[in-house]
């Protein structure tokens, strides 16, 4: 009975020890938290980003690339959705900013002048995959247009055919290549030359990413026969492809898509697309803020920054495939 | 054994009641301190988003004076605008760094756009006051889409709070029941703890009032020999026990003492009983003396006149045998001593065996067989050996006809000498044997004792503590034996 009884005491004070830890821990821990989150440190730098609102697959590999840069530079990186009145740029002066970089995804030139007067302002600006023409002297970052023509070229020449009527698909998606079309249809033109039957048109899709199929119905009435479509959104590469293959034209329109999704791979493996143009929007985020970031640095930095594009043909895939031994 | 410290029934419940309070106490106060923290930690969560509110409620009312100095130039409103702009100020938190969250950071800018605001506000007013009229016009477009923009972000801001705080109030629901649950557990155990201390306190209490209560009922009983009630180190308990403890041991003492008295007591009655016993029978042994020795002299006198006679007419052997009886009666008329020398009986013995010859010289045959160097050197009470003879010749021989046979005989063990007297006469059966021996007074008073008597209740009387300094060895037909062991050593008891 006694011995019971201090086991019974012996017990039941330990357990009363235990619930109250229990309880101090998780009112510490909830505490700590707190504290945590206010206590985060901060950084000495503060850069804006300036992208389109729209919430495409370009504004967040844009955005997913510029923070990785801000992580890994230290940088506190704010983002602000870039209208086309400019009203958010023209205010970037007041944010206190040391640094911002923009992506206009049109060519308006209010965006232009807003620009122009933080420049005036002494505010450091780079600009990154944009629409804007090129004839500030700010620095760049983005792709070299007029080599994505030349490589799509080269995918339509690798098809072996003698003649080629070429479409290409720009897209809202991709602003900075529509920006630069000039230069993507130089390019195509230069790798093409004597084998293009008619000029290079072009048509242009919006933010919609089944707009793309729209686009081809319009072109296979309006252009027929047509042999080449070269598209500059991934999106647009898959909704295309969709309405060739629905319009059986797949055995006299070729494919050259942009972009690398599982979809476009798949295609480009079943060698419904002959190759695709692929964009790293990631690194041009990246290598904006870093370019920033020189510029805060050291005061300069290269005025233009090629990103590079890479080319994901059939025949990569099939060495692909040989290496994983299918 | 650890030995426990004493201690007062009002401080084992002062120490245990304040013991509870405290642990009551305690876990009450840390669960109000916990429910504070907790509180804390939603109040902070909304701090924030306050100090954004409150700033954007002053930059609204800043828009008033603003208005009114632009349009009026009222000195009122100018000072209303600089007391407005102060306090702003004061609402502006001092950043030493820039905030690495997207929230935090959004507020920093919107807060460094509210400063900007202010720069704005003091230059319209002074190109206000040199009536820059395109100048303040300019700036004060600046200011209202400005204005604008910290509205929105302002709103911005506390949407994408109230989004963050939407996770963060999940998570703090799940730990905040976690808390609640544990505290309850905590206030559980504590109370099981609280109660098992009371009852712990309670039985300690307790326990030595029942023992007490069962001592009570085994002493009311007459139980004195339990063990003593343990002290309970309670003071109060404790002198009680030892007060219960000692007056046990006093009542056994008493009670033992009691007895004791009653024993001796008891005792006492009984030496008295003895004492008048021996005096009834010293009486006795006086009548018996007086019956023996009635008129001696007169008959020692007229026996020594009868020898002289016998003398003076020549009969010899008559002469002869009158002076041993005249001699037996010079023996039995000495001096009244209690102890006499071996010598004093035997001389006396064969006075009366010569007598005894004469009467019955045809049929009896006595012995007398006593060492010589007995006679001197052992002390026996007087008139032991005749008695007994006497009683052979008159109660042994009644009624038989064979040849009688007397033997009186002395031997010594060591300090013990060893007498008996020894018939073949018709014995005794075991009834009388035992009549005889029986302790005495059981005898009526008033009959007449016999020598066998005589000498037993005097052997009895002189040496009470030794039970068989006479023994009878006797059966019907066969004789008997009167054997007496006398401790030589050993002072007769004289007195009663």
């Amino acid at each position: 009975m006694k011995t019971g009884f201090k086991i019974a005491l012996a017990v039941s004070g330990m357990l009363a020890l235990f619930s109250l830890g229990m309880s101090v821990f998780q009112v510490r821990d909830l505490l700590a938290r707190v504290n945590d989150d206010a206590a985060v440190e901060g950084n000495p730098r503060h850069y804006a980003l300036y992208i389109p609102e729209q919430r495409d697959s370009f504004s967040a590999e844009i955005r997913s690339g510029a923070a990785a840069a801000a992580a890994e530079f230290g940088i506190s990186l704010s983002v602000h959705p870039l209208d086309a009145e400019g009203t958010s740029l023209s205010v970037a002066g007041y944010i206190g900013a040391d640094g911002l970089v923009a992506c206009p995804d049109s060519d308006s030139p209010v965006i232009a002048g807003e620009l122009e007067r933080l420049r005036k302002e002494g505010v450091l600006v780079v600009l990154a995959g944009h629409n804007l023409k090129a004839e500030q002297p700010w620095p760049f970052v983005g792709t070299n247009s007029f080599d994505f023509g030349k490589k799509a070229g080269s995918l339509i020449l690798s098809a072996g055919q003698s003649d080629h009527s070429v479409a290409v698909v720009y897209s809202e998606k991709s602003p900075a290549l529509f920006a630069e079309r000039e230069l993507v249809e130089m390019g195509l033109t230069n790798a093409l030359r004597s084998r293009l039957a008619e000029p290079v048109f072009s048509h242009k899709t919006d933010l919609n990413p089944r707009s793309a199929e729209r686009t081809v119905y319009e072109l296979v009435r309006s252009r027929l026969p047509l042999t080449a479509v070269v598209f500059t959104d991934p999106a647009d590469t898959i909704a295309g492809t969709q309405a060739i293959i629905d319009l059986g034209l797949l055995a006299q329109v070729q494919i050259i898509g942009c972009g690398e999704t599982d979809s476009i791979r798949d295609y480009i493996d079943k060698r419904i697309i002959s190759g695709s143009l692929v964009v790293n929007t990631e690194k041009i985020g990246y290598e904006a803020v870093r370019a920033l970031f020189e510029l805060d640095a050291v005061g300069y930095t290269s005025n233009s920054v090629d990103i590079g594009i890479r080319v994901l043909s059939g025949q990569q895939s099939r060495d692909r495939m040989n290496q994983r031994g299918d | 054994m650890k030995k426990r410290v004493p201690a007062s029934i009002r401080l084992l419940m002062l120490m245990n009641m304040f013991g509870v309070f405290a642990l009551l106490t305690v876990s009450t106060g840390y669960i109000y301190y916990s429910t504070v923290r907790m509180q804390e930690v939603v109040t902070r969560s909304f701090d924030e988003q306050w100090g954004m509110k409150d700033m954007q409620a002053a930059l609204e009312e800043f828009q008033k004076p603003l208005l009114d100095y632009l349009s009026r130039k009222s000195s009122s409103a100018l000072s209303e605008l600089l007391i407005l702009g102060q306090r702003i100020r004061g609402m502006i938190p001092a950043y030493r760094s820039v905030p690495s969250d997207e929230i935090r950071l959004r507020e920093m800018e919107t807060y460094r756009m509210v400063e900007s605001y202010l720069e704005l506000a003091d230059r319209v007013v002074a190109e206000k006051r040199g009536t820059d009229i395109s100048g303040y016009t300019a700036v004060y477009d600046e200011m209202r889409r400005l204005f604008a923009v910290i509205g929105t972000e302002t709103a911005a801001i506390a949407n994408a709070r109230f989004s963050d705080q939407l996770d963060d109030y999940e998570r703090f629901i799940s730990v905040s029941r976690n808390i609640q649950l544990w505290n309850l557990l905590f206030i559980l155990f504590v109370s099981i703890f609280s109660a098992l201390l009371i009852s712990h306190a309670a039985e300690r209490i307790n326990k030595p009032m029942v023992h007490l209560s069962g001592m009570a009922t085994e002493i009311s009983a007459g139980h004195f020999d339990i063990d003593d009630v343990r002290p309970a180190n309670l003071d109060e308990i404790d002198h009680v026990v030892d007060a219960f403890n000692r007056m046990k041991r006093d009542i056994r003492s008493y009670i033992e003492e009691l007895r004791w008295q009653r024993q001796v007591e008891q005792e006492y009655l009984q030496e008295r009983v003895r004492n008048m016993r021996m005096e009834q029978m010293i009486k006795r042994m006086e009548l018996y003396t007086l019956q023996a020795q009635m008129n001696p002299h007169f008959l020692f006198n007229t026996l020594n006149t009868g020898v002289q006679l016998a003398i003076v007419e020549g009969a010899d052997r008559t002469g002869e045998y009158m002076e041993h009886l005249a001699a037996l009666f010079r023996h039995n008329l000495r001096d009244n001593e209690v102890v006499v020398p071996l010598r004093h009986e035997i001389e006396g013995l064969e006075s009366f065996f010569y007598i005894l010859g004469v009467r019955f010289p045809k049929n009896l045959d006595l012995v007398l067989d006593c060492p010589e160097d007995l006679l001197d050197s052992c002390r026996v009470p007087s008139s032991i050996l005749q008695p007994l003879v006497e009683n052979s010749i008159v109660h042994a021989f009644r009624e038989t006809q064979e040849r009688k046979l007397i033997a009186v005989r002395a031997s010594r063990d060591g300090s013990l000498l060893c007498l008996s007297v020894a018939d073949n006469g018709a014995g005794m059966d075991a009834d009388t044997v035992a009549r005889l021996l029986a302790p005495q007074g059981q005898e009526d008073a008033a009959s007449k004792i016999t020598g066998l008597e005589n000498v037993i209740h005097r052997l009895r009387f002189f040496y009470p503590d030794d039970p068989s300094v006479i023994l009878i060895d006797s059966s019907p037909g066969k004789g008997t034996e009167i054997r007496m062991t006398i401790d030589t050593e050993k002072e007769l008891c004289t007195v009663y």
